[in-house]
């Protein structure tokens, strides 16, 4: 019981000085185009420190006027994309279509907006490629990029390929379809997954790209 | 009284030469602006310049660098080929260059060839940085980047108000310098540029080149009087170079700004 009260102890004064030492730094965020597609991000704190596992989003700049029942929003906007800094506290991101706030999030008081810059007429590329393979054996494996690009970490969707009629609650959309299955891409841009046992489209949800296949 | 007449222009010409070695040479690495702000352009532009900063009197002529780069999040880059001639004040041999900025500390660096001062029989070398910061992220400026010789801030060299101290560790191979003596000018850019007014004037020789010394563990202070750009030239001995003597400098610019 007295190992347990230290323990508890010392998790809360590291707490509180962790608390302290992030409220008493402003947080910092650079946003560069990189004019190819993509933007590079740098983050930090005034006092030099790292923002590395800091939580980075991108969203639609404007209110998320649909339903927003399932939806990851952001002070009433959209969540594009929910990342995190790296190890070295930088990130390099596709730019979205579509006008954008980059928002790096380090907790209550502790964040900064930009508005991200935008994509450009000659900086567009086709859309990312998406693959289907049956494995026979139940599953499927799912790969996806862009030419010359990876698509690591963006979400890939298995929805039911109809409206949903029933009962919705509790359940996750896609445009009004069933979400069967959400899960990130790996660090390939690869995925293997259960075969759904009804018919079912594929969608990969890249901020201002959204591919959809049917399944196999 | 024509032997008159050439006494006193000999002691004219004496006069002239005695006033020019008594005011300090100085390596300036000269950027556009110390602070990169939100929204302002990130390339800047950098003036290697040999003069004397505060008479704004004769420049002298550079030759091609030894070396010149930027440090910058734990890595270095050589610049040396970014290098473009430039003739400052009345023709002299300087030189300069723009580098894109990103976000923090960006320590330029340059160690200029040998410079032959006949008036004084020696060489010198005033091994030059100075820190940009982009967008407030302090990264590198406390680093010491392993010159020959450099001084090491403890002050951060960016940010600075008139009336801050400004603090650093002189080293010459990695080590400090006890009691070295370290040059303080002010870079008196309105007499550059040949405005009559503006420009500062010294009152008499003594206030031309402020001198301090480090202490024994090679740290000195200095106190910002006005703002601008100030450099600092720690100057020690450094190995001979044709059997004659070479004053090696640690020189760093720093610039205060006006509280408003």
């Amino acid at each position: 019981m007295k190992r347990r009260l230290v323990i508890l102890s010392i998790v809360l004064v590291v707490g509180i000085l962790l608390t302290i030492s992030a409220s008493a730094h402003t947080p910092l965020l650079s946003v560069e185009d990189n004019e190819d597609g993509t933007i590079y991000l740098e983050g930090g704190f005034s006092d030099g420190s790292s923002a590395a596992g800091v939580t980075i989003l991108l969203v639609e700049d404007k209110p998320y006027e649909s339903d927003p029942k399932g939806k990851d929003l952001y002070k009433e906007k959209l969540v594009l994309l929910r990342t995190k800094m790296d190890e070295y506290s930088e990130l390099t991101l596709d730019k979205p279509n579509i006008p954008y706030l980059v928002i790096l999030d380090a907790g209550p008081g502790h964040v900064v907006e930009k508005e991200g810059p935008l994509l450009e007429a000659d900086e567009k590329r086709e859309s990312p490629l998406l693959l289907v393979k049956d494995k026979e054996d139940g599953k499927i494996y799912l790969k996806s990029g862009f030419s010359g690009r990876s698509t690591v970490g963006f979400s890939i969707l298995l929805v039911e390929d109809k409206v949903h009629q029933g009962d919705k609650g509790g359940k996750k959309f896609y445009q009004e379809k069933l979400i069967l299955l959400e899960e990130k891409l790996d660090k390939n841009g690869g995925l293997i997954v259960g075969k759904p046992d009804v018919p079912y489209l594929v969608v990969l949800d890249v901020p201002g790209y959204v591919t959809e296949i049917k399944g196999l | 009284m024509k032997k008159v007449k050439f006494l006193l222009m000999l002691v004219c010409v004496f006069v002239l030469a005695i006033s020019s070695i008594s005011f300090a040479h100085f390596q300036l690495l000269l950027p556009s602006d110390d602070c990169i702000a939100e929204g302002e352009s990130k390339e800047i532009d950098l003036q290697l310049i040999f003069t004397h900063p505060m008479e704004a009197s004769h420049t002298m002529d550079m030759e091609q660098p030894k070396d010149f780069g930027v440090f910058h999040k734990g890595k270095g880059k050589s610049l040396l080929k970014t290098l473009e001639p430039l003739d400052f004040h009345h023709g002299a041999k300087a030189f300069q260059a723009t580098y894109k900025i990103g976000f923090g500390d960006y320590i330029f660096y340059l160690t200029p060839a040998p410079y032959w001062e006949p008036m004084e029989d020696k060489y010198i070398t005033q091994i030059t940085k100075v820190v940009v910061n982009g967008l407030g992220m302090p990264t590198d400026w406390d680093v010491e980047i392993c010159l020959k010789a450099e001084i090491v801030p403890l002050t951060r060299p960016y940010g600075l108000w008139v009336g801050n101290v400004f603090q650093g560790i002189v080293k010459m191979d990695g080590k400090p310098v006890p009691y070295v003596e370290i040059e303080v000018e002010y870079l008196n850019a309105a007499a550059f540029s040949g405005f009559v007014s503006g420009a500062v004037n010294a009152p008499a020789d003594p206030f031309v080149t402020q001198v301090i010394k480090a202490d024994g563990n090679g740290v000195f202070t200095f106190g910002i009087p006005r703002a601008g750009w100030w450099g600092f030239a720690a100057l020690m001995e450094g190995d001979k170079i044709k059997d004659k003597d070479h004053e090696v400098g640690a020189v760093m610019w720093i610039r205060a700004h006006e509280m408003k």
